[in-house]
């Protein structure tokens, strides 16, 4: 383990010396933004490119877009945004998922922050409320739709969002923001620009918040998942140039959070997680090229509490509380250089460690990831360019700890080693000064959680009457279970129109989803296991959007999109979907329309956006995992509507009023409980 | 292969409105100020850059003079404050100045200017294309409908221009 340290320290320290002779400095988007009048990015090839260059299906939320939402957190944020599906379950918690396919502990989708990975890999799934960011320090937010994880590795499957905050060296942001409003909401961010002498800077951003949970009735099982929702944030993220073409960032975070949330046997559940994270990266612009070593490590801690239903217990309704521990080492080392006048090429080298705490046993499940991978980008004439990139995943999976007796499992079964390779490749043409088209194709991977593979433990007791044999049982995560693959195709085409000052996008993708992950699909009774996670089967998707967005009289601006999606599974019916609440065909709303109008005059701004989601299914936990009772509930066609009103006073000083849910007092967006009107009224101050 | 190359590259800049005689405008110079920060060694504080113009031609001067106006006492971008300067071409290895920007207009004329501007070690911008695929010039910028910057590699290697690399990879090189 201590030589695997030392490769990773050498990766990185390799850096500085092949930066002695170099030229350069850091991505400055802020800069780059406003020379090349449009957002740019890093977030789809790993290279710095133009938004409207990219070649991928990409939508870029900016500050001013975050705020001028009406949302007090990401997941609000994105709501907004064409392709990108919500549940909200609670006030606190939601999930998010590209095109469909959401579940509660959303897994297809890969979250960052300023490339930092913040998806939890011991559930496969993102912690929204947990991420060490607050909406006012977010420089903008990448949405990349489609599979990417021949940049990104694992996971990013349906999607990728990367969170780009303000860089510190380039963006003096100071600022205090005072929140309250319904459901008891109390919010207070901080955030403070440091300069560290002439070649360094640092922002702190401290986030408090307290607030409470919906008030509208609760499920059968969802029992004392109520008990007050928290979420107090720490982030230092600092940058100092060793010279001009080389830069050093550390950054340091932790959230502490408690909170209502859905879980994955749709029940609510009261969580407190306390995520932490260290980042050291340093990049050099040299004659080799922009070389970047980067190193970080994540921990995850969640305690959950959750009841297990009579069926289980024997009497009654009983309390249970786990504990899981996860954590995460990644280093990396890429080097992106320009060969010639027309080809960029990136290599990247990845090694990761993540791990999980078994609690029944005092084990971990763990598995260690070496990555390689290339991108090619080839500017053939300057209106065309080719971009393919490739990657390949070895994954050595281990297990310490032993079993029960009577567990017919050994640690030994756990050996074993993974090989995936992903691919994207991607047509950008220019076929006039107001047309560009895109043919995009992808090949994605979603791992196993930790938990699946084993993470998940647990000893079921069964009282005589319930038909099951054995007095008690296990659920055990499995080593067998493999990635779940998705390939893509898409054609998009983006079209000026000046003389309505607006874009027109449409798009078109299909993609083919294999051995489809689920957490509850099989029992293995002869070895005393009654529920384990199993691959269920395929499910293809195809869809168009269309949108459109525009502005007019300078005070105006507009946007209204629609999606229409065809999710269609092949499940194996061995796997009864009662057992593993996985209907994505009809658990994804086939139409979808979004649309905004904002207006600004002189310290007034005004907005409200507008979302309906088609009917759809939602599964009703009656019985908890395994027991087979959870029914899907229709779910009616439903409209939601936020909106922001704010009054700028002074050039330091702002009021803000947001609602969400603007429509209805309580309004049905799952099976779950409820969704509460929330109205917040805001005191901004910049300093 | 390469000959279909300058072709197709010459045609999406025809196509783009990006003629030799395109007028300079404001935003061309608010283009100009902010892609030379991207220099490896960016330009700060006050940069005198020498507007290049033919005085047997009317046109290029009187080009050379709205971009003088353009830039007033000064166009600031981050820590550079661009000011402008006129340099006739036959004064063209005497001028003092941090770099050149080309008028349109000054046609076969601007031969002079390669072998000068290599000496001298003084990069050259221009809004005129043509200036910059001839290998005379470093930079060309174009400001609408979009923004798009053209760098040839070998003149900025003889004048020892170099660009941050972030800055290569999001632009068009020859």
């Amino acid at each position: 383990m201590k030589e695997k340290y030392f490769k990773l320290a050498l990766a990185v320290a390799s850096v500085q010396l092949l930066s002695a002779k170099s030229y350069g400095q850091s991505l400055d988007y802020a800069a780059l933004e406003a020379l090349f009048e449009e957002p740019v990015t890093l977030s789809v090839t790993g290279s710095p490119q133009r938004a409207s260059s990219v070649p991928a299906n990409m939508e870029i939320i900016s500050h001013d877009d975050i705020e001028r939402s009406g949302a007090r957190d990401i997941p609000g944020v994105l709501r907004h945004v064409l392709g990108v599906d919500i549940m909200r379950w609670t006030n606190n918690g939601s999930d998010v998922s590209i095109r469909g396919y959401n579940t509660p502990f959303s897994p297809r989708l890969l979250v960052l922050i300023n490339g930092r990975q913040v998806y939890a890999d011991h559930y496969g799934y993102t912690h929204w409320s947990s991420l060490p960011v607050e909406l006012e320090e977010i420089r903008q937010i990448e949405v990349v739709k489609g599979p990417n994880s021949a940049l990104f590795g694992f996971n990013a499957l349906a999607g990728v969002i990367n969170i780009v905050t303000e860089h510190p060296r380039y963006d003096d942001l100071n600022m205090l923001k005072v929140q309250a409003g319904t459901q008891e909401h109390q919010q207070i961010t901080a955030i403070t620009t440091l300069a560290l002498g002439e070649r360094g800077a640092a922002r702190v951003s401290l986030g408090t918040r307290r607030n409470d949970d919906f008030s509208t009735p609760l499920g059968i099982l969802d029992v004392g998942a109520r008990q007050g929702d928290a979420r107090d944030a720490l982030t230092i993220d600092t940058h100092y140039a060793l010279r001009d073409d080389v830069e050093l960032e550390l950054e340091a975070s932790r959230v502490d959070v408690g909170q209502t949330d859905m879980i994955t046997s749709y029940q609510l559940g009261y969580q407190e997680v306390v995520t932490s994270s260290l980042k050291g990266l340093i990049n050099a612009d040299t004659q080799f090229g922009l070389i970047e070593g980067t190193l970080y490590r994540n921990e995850f801690q969640k305690d959950m509490s959750i009841v297990l239903p009579a069926i289980r217990v024997g009497s009654g309704i009983r309390a249970l509380k786990q504990r899981f521990n996860s954590d995460v080492l990644v280093g990396r080392l890429q080097d992106i250089f320009k060969v010639g006048a027309d080809h960029t090429f990136r290599i990247t080298s990845e090694y990761r460690e993540t791990s999980m705490d078994i609690a029944l046993v005092g084990g971990e499940v763990y598995y260690d990831t070496l990555a390689t991978g290339v991108m090619w980008q080839w500017q053939m004439t300057p209106a065309l360019a080719l971009t393919i990139a490739a990657r390949h995943d070895q994954l050595d999976l281990g297990r310490t700890g032993g079993f029960p007796v009577g567990l017919r499992l050994s640690d030994a079964d756990w050996d074993r080693r993974i090989h995936e390779t992903t691919a994207n490749a991607g047509l950008v043409w220019q076929l006039s000064e107001l047309d560009t088209l895109r043919l995009i194709a992808g090949r994605g991977a979603q791992l196993p959680s930790l938990y699946n593979l084993g993470g998940y433990l647990a000893r079921y007791e069964f009282p005589p009457g319930v038909g099951y044999p054995f007095r008690f049982a296990y659920g055990s995560g499995l080593p067998t279970l493999d990635p779940s693959i998705m390939v893509s195709y898409e054609l998009a085409w983006d079209r000026s129109l000046p003389a309505l000052a607006a874009e027109l996008s449409v798009a078109v993708y299909r993609g083919r989803g294999s051995d489809i992950l689920a957490s509850s699909g099989a029992a293995i009774p002869t070895s005393l296991i009654v529920l384990s996670p199993a691959n269920i089967g395929d499910s293809n998707e195809k869809g168009v959007e269309i949108s459109l967005k525009g502005q007019f009289d300078e005070e105006w601006r507009w946007g209204l999109s629609y999606l229409n999606q065809d999710i269609d599974d092949h499940l194996d019916p061995r796997y009864p979907v009662s057992q593993t609440l996985i209907n994505f065909e009809k658990g994804s709303p086939q139409h979808t329309i979004n649309a905004n109008l904002g207006w600004n005059r002189g310290p007034w701004t005004v907005d409200a956006y507008l979302r309906y989601e088609s009917e759809h299914d939602s599964f009703q936990a009656l019985g908890g995992w395994g027991t087979g009772m959870a029914p899907m509930l229709a779910i009616n066609g439903l409209m939601t509507i936020d909106a922001r009103a704010a009054y700028q006073f002074s050039e330091s000083v702002r009021v803000d009023l947001t609602v969400q849910n603007l429509q209805k007092d309580e309004e049905r967006h799952s099976a779950g409980p409820m969704v509460e009107r929330g109205v917040q009224m805001s005191l901004l101050l910049e300093f | 292969m390469k000959l279909l190359k300058v072709t197709i590259l010459l045609s999406v800049l025809v196509m783009c409105n990006l003629h030799a005689a395109a007028e300079v405008t404001q935003r061309d110079m608010q283009v100009t100020a902010r892609a030379l920060g991207f220099l490896t060694k960016p330009f700060t504080g006050d940069t005198l850059m020498g507007i290049l113009y033919d005085p047997q031609n009317a046109r290029s001067l009187k080009e050379a003079e709205e971009i003088q106006t353009m830039l007033g006492s000064g166009l600031q971008s981050g820590g550079l404050t661009l000011r402008a300067q006129l340099v006739p071409l036959d004064q063209l290895g005497s001028a003092s100045v941090d770099l050149f920007f080309l008028t349109g207009y000054l046609g076969d004329s601007a031969d002079l200017l390669r072998a000068s501007l290599a000496t001298r070690k003084i990069p050259c911008v221009s809004t005129d294309i043509e200036q910059v695929r001839s290998g005379r010039c470093v930079m060309g910028i174009v400001s609408a409908p979009r923004v798009e910057i053209l760098v040839n590699r070998k003149a900025a290697e003889e004048t020892g221009t170099s660009f941050a690399s972030m800055f290569r990879m999001m632009i068009l090189e020859i």
